[in-house]
């Protein structure tokens, strides 16, 4: 590796860690044992000849190197940016695997043919979220090469939007994955804010789904005797019940939800909502 | 048992009601209490909440009381001002969207009075309002 190629390297890695810009990256290099340089800036005095003083690399230096870094990526990889994540319960997201059904035009799949379309082809696709909660899939340069000229690669487009993507059986589905979502998203509040430690609290070896649900577990069936439990731990494990009867009525309202709990539970922590 | 086959053959208070229970329930802190407020807005915001729900009217009074009559242990102030926020959230979505129309009068002098409470206390940032 040479000297420029490992200086590139290290810019690359700090850009990963550190805010974007230059700015904040200062950069000497050690080419040998006790020799620290990047650029020697001789200063002449008239009186007693010159001194060498040693300088870290200059910001206009760094810039370019940045600046190459970022050419490189975009030209590698096109970006597109979802505004939310509902979009993703509807039809992109297939369980753990997450991979995302794009049309052989580079075009994302209509409402239509979202079915014949992700039976298809599937394109691997890197699945990241920013701290600004949008989806960013990046499509690798080895996939298929678009043909479309507005998406061409290393432009940033915007392919969906929320209206313009609905699964077949639209509605019921997409409330589905919303209520759904929403259960798991109340649910994983409660059982972080659970107050267990209160001194007030009696929990006794029978109320199995009060200390689950304390302990962050899932209960798999809700316990209808209160027998032994203390009247805070009934009424948590009241409002639990109560949920789990709410997803057992939306059990039977027709409309496939596709998506995982782990996936649900993960898109709405990240979720940014009002 | 009988399933229902649509969301529209639902009972809408049947799929607030326990959103509701942990707005009422005196256990909640405010991030449960959050959480719930926001389940509300996302139903509004899909259009579980519309004009055409099953039982719309009953669904309106309990949410306008729920909402009205929430309390939470305060705990930080930003937090405590969030919560207040996603409260005038949900009641801005109330009074402002479809379902505006099949508001009873008392609903919307509750939801009013909840807005002007939260518009004098004198302590919150304002950033919310």
């Amino acid at each position: 590796m040479t000297r420029d190629e490992s200086i590139k390297l290290t810019v690359k890695s700090l850009l990963e860690v550190v805010q974007t810009g230059a700015k904040n990256i200062e950069i000497s290099v050690m080419e040998g044992y006790s020799k620290v340089t990047v650029r020697q800036v001789i200063v002449y005095y008239s009186w007693f000849g010159s001194c060498i003083l040693l300088k870290n690399m200059e910001l206009a230096e760094i810039e370019a190197i940045v600046s190459e870094i970022e050419r490189e990526k975009e030209a590698g990889q096109l970006s597109i940016v979802i505004f939310t994540p509902l979009i993703l319960n509807d039809c992109s997201l297939r369980g753990r695997t997450q991979e995302v059904a794009v049309g052989s035009d580079g075009c994302w799949p209509s409402c239509d043919d979202t079915e014949s379309i992700c039976r298809r082809e599937f394109w691997p696709v890197d699945l990241t979220f920013n701290t600004k909660m949008l989806c960013r899939l990046s499509i690798p340069r080895s996939g298929p090469s678009i043909s479309r000229p507005d998406l061409a690669m290393g432009k940033r487009v915007l392919l969906m939007t929320p209206s313009s993507i609905r699964p077949k059986d639209g509605r019921n589905s997409c409330i589905k994955n919303v209520i759904y979502s929403e259960i798991l998203s109340v649910m994983f509040v409660m059982r972080k804010n659970s107050r267990w430690a209160s001194p007030m609290r009696y929990i006794g070896a029978r109320d199995s789904d009060v200390l689950g649900s304390n302990l962050g577990l899932r209960i798999s069936s809700p316990v209808h005797t209160n027998i032994g439990m203390s009247a805070k731990g009934s009424i948590e494990a009241e409002l639990m019940r109560n949920f789990q009867e709410l997803k057992r009525i939306i059990k039977g309202i027709s409309g496939k939800s596709d998506i995982s709990q782990e996936a649900g539970l993960i898109l709405y922590a990240l979720s940014c909502r009002f | 048992m009988h399933c229902p086959v649509d969301f529209d053959n639902v009972d809408l208070p049947v799929l607030l009601n326990p959103f509701f229970s942990i707005l009422r329930s005196p256990l909640s802190t405010g991030p449960i209490i959050s959480a719930a407020l926001s389940a509300l807005h996302s139903f509004f915001s899909c259009g579980l909440i519309n004009s055409n729900s099953r039982s719309l009217d009953q669904a309106l009074v309990e949410l306008s009381s729920t909402v009205s009559h929430c309390k939470f242990e305060t705990s930080d102030t930003s937090g405590d001002e969030v919560v207040l926020f996603k409260i005038l959230t949900v009641i801005y979505d109330c009074l402002c969207g479809d379902v505006a129309s099949s508001l009873g009068d008392v609903e919307v002098c509750e939801m009013l009075e909840t807005v002007l409470t939260t518009c004098c206390q004198m302590r919150l940032s304002g950033k919310s309002l």
